[in-house]
């Protein structure tokens, strides 16, 4: 299914900023020229294949993190990232930045995926287990090969917050669905909660965390910060 | 469909949500994808959704891949260009095949990568094992 997208992309926090460490920090910046996500995609169309490389060790790990997040099995973690990173090679056209960032279009896939392929193999994963996220005491320790630093750069810490925030049954829902990669007429299996519940609380939930980042990262925070990582300084 | 354009009061916004949080069942799905076409507000409620899950994504504790991961995917640009030479990542994981399951010419684009090295019963099989893992 194709992404949705349209002008009212373009109103909201960049996302390309959160990246693999190994991209240049704001300071190195200042003597690194950065080149945009989007001219790299572009640069797949002429089967660039250091466009591709550099894509990946900017992605990556984020996309496998998800992706492992999500799958749990490690193998079937990789096999995910394996296939939208070759989708992304053959087709590179997929991706339209006029539509948003990249950043949301490649996580959105990696998400889908990885949903896709936990229900193929349901017996992988704790699927009668809440999420660590929809509890009430969710304070998530970094796990073997996290990278503190990584995660102190972006606002990764403020989500997080945000989604402590939430009440706890709203957070339980939207945790199920997109960690837990759950159907939301599963939830209501699992949680004993009425269906139509599942669908207005998962709403709500959407709605109060994107009031919440609003209010704590400011509207225009993450852009400020994306384009301070992706400003070219001469001299 | 409900096209309404204002997103406090189309009665499917719950369902746009659902939607980009690749939460429905697939009939529910189908239907809901054609509705955005229609409307905008959902439209745009699914597109805020999935920046929003986006957000999400990277706020998970960070994990490194393998190496031997980067080396797949690495080893497809290889291949496209200087066909038929075998790239030594793929040589030595044979068990963990590159993929494109879902597009119209990946058989075409495998023969180029893997023919040469498994030979038609090979890639076969290969897909196969693949198929079977993600759909």
């Amino acid at each position: 299914m194709s992404l949705v997208g349209d002008e009212a992309r373009s109103s909201a926090p960049r996302l390309d900023r959160w990246q693999d460490t190994s991209e240049p920090t704001p300071a190195a910046a200042s003597v690194v020229k950065v080149t945009s996500d989007a001219e790299l995609v572009r640069r797949l169309g002429d089967a660039d294949g250091a466009a591709l490389s550099q894509l990946y060790q900017r992605f990556g790990r984020p996309c496998y993190s998800l992706a492992r997040r999500i799958c749990v099995d490690e193998g079937l973690a990789e096999d995910v990232v394996q296939e939208v990173f070759l989708t992304l090679w053959r087709d590179p056209a997929r991706f339209d930045p006029s539509r948003g960032e990249f950043a949301t279009w490649l996580m959105t896939l990696i998400h889908h995926k990885a949903v896709d392929a936990v229900r193929k193999e349901a017996t992988v994963r704790r699927r009668t287990v809440a999420a660590p996220e929809a509890g009430e005491d969710w304070s998530p320790t970094p796990l073997p090969g996290a990278d503190a630093a990584a995660m102190e750069r972006v606002a990764a810490g403020q989500v997080r917050a945000a989604l402590q925030r939430l009440p706890v049954e709203q957070r339980r829902m939207l945790a199920l669905s997109y960690f837990g990669g759950h159907t939301q007429r599963e939830i209501a299996v699992l949680t004993g909660v009425p269906l139509g519940t599942v669908k207005s609380r998962t709403f709500a939930a959407v709605q109060r965390l994107r009031l919440l980042l609003t209010d704590q990262l400011g509207p225009d925070a993450l852009v400020a910060e994306a384009h301070m990582a992706r400003e070219v300084v001469n001299g | 469909m409900n096209d309404q354009r204002d997103v406090t009061r189309c009665s499917r916004r719950e369902l746009a949500v659902g939607w980009a949080l690749h939460a429905l069942e697939p009939a529910e799905e189908a239907l809901v994808a054609a509705h955005l076409h229609q409307c905008p507000s959902c439209s745009s409620v699914a597109a805020e959704t999935e920046r929003l899950g986006a957000m999400l994504a990277l706020s998970v504790p960070q994990m490194i891949p393998s190496f031997e991961l980067e080396q797949r995917i690495l080893s497809v640009t290889s291949a496209r260009r200087a066909a038929p030479v075998v790239p030594l990542a793929l040589s030595t994981q044979p068990a963990r095949p590159i993929t494109e399951p879902s597009e119209v010419d990946f058989r075409g684009w495998l023969s180029i990568t893997w023919a040469d090295m498994v030979g038609p019963a090979g890639v076969e099989q290969a897909l196969a094992v693949a198929n079977s893992r993600i759909g």
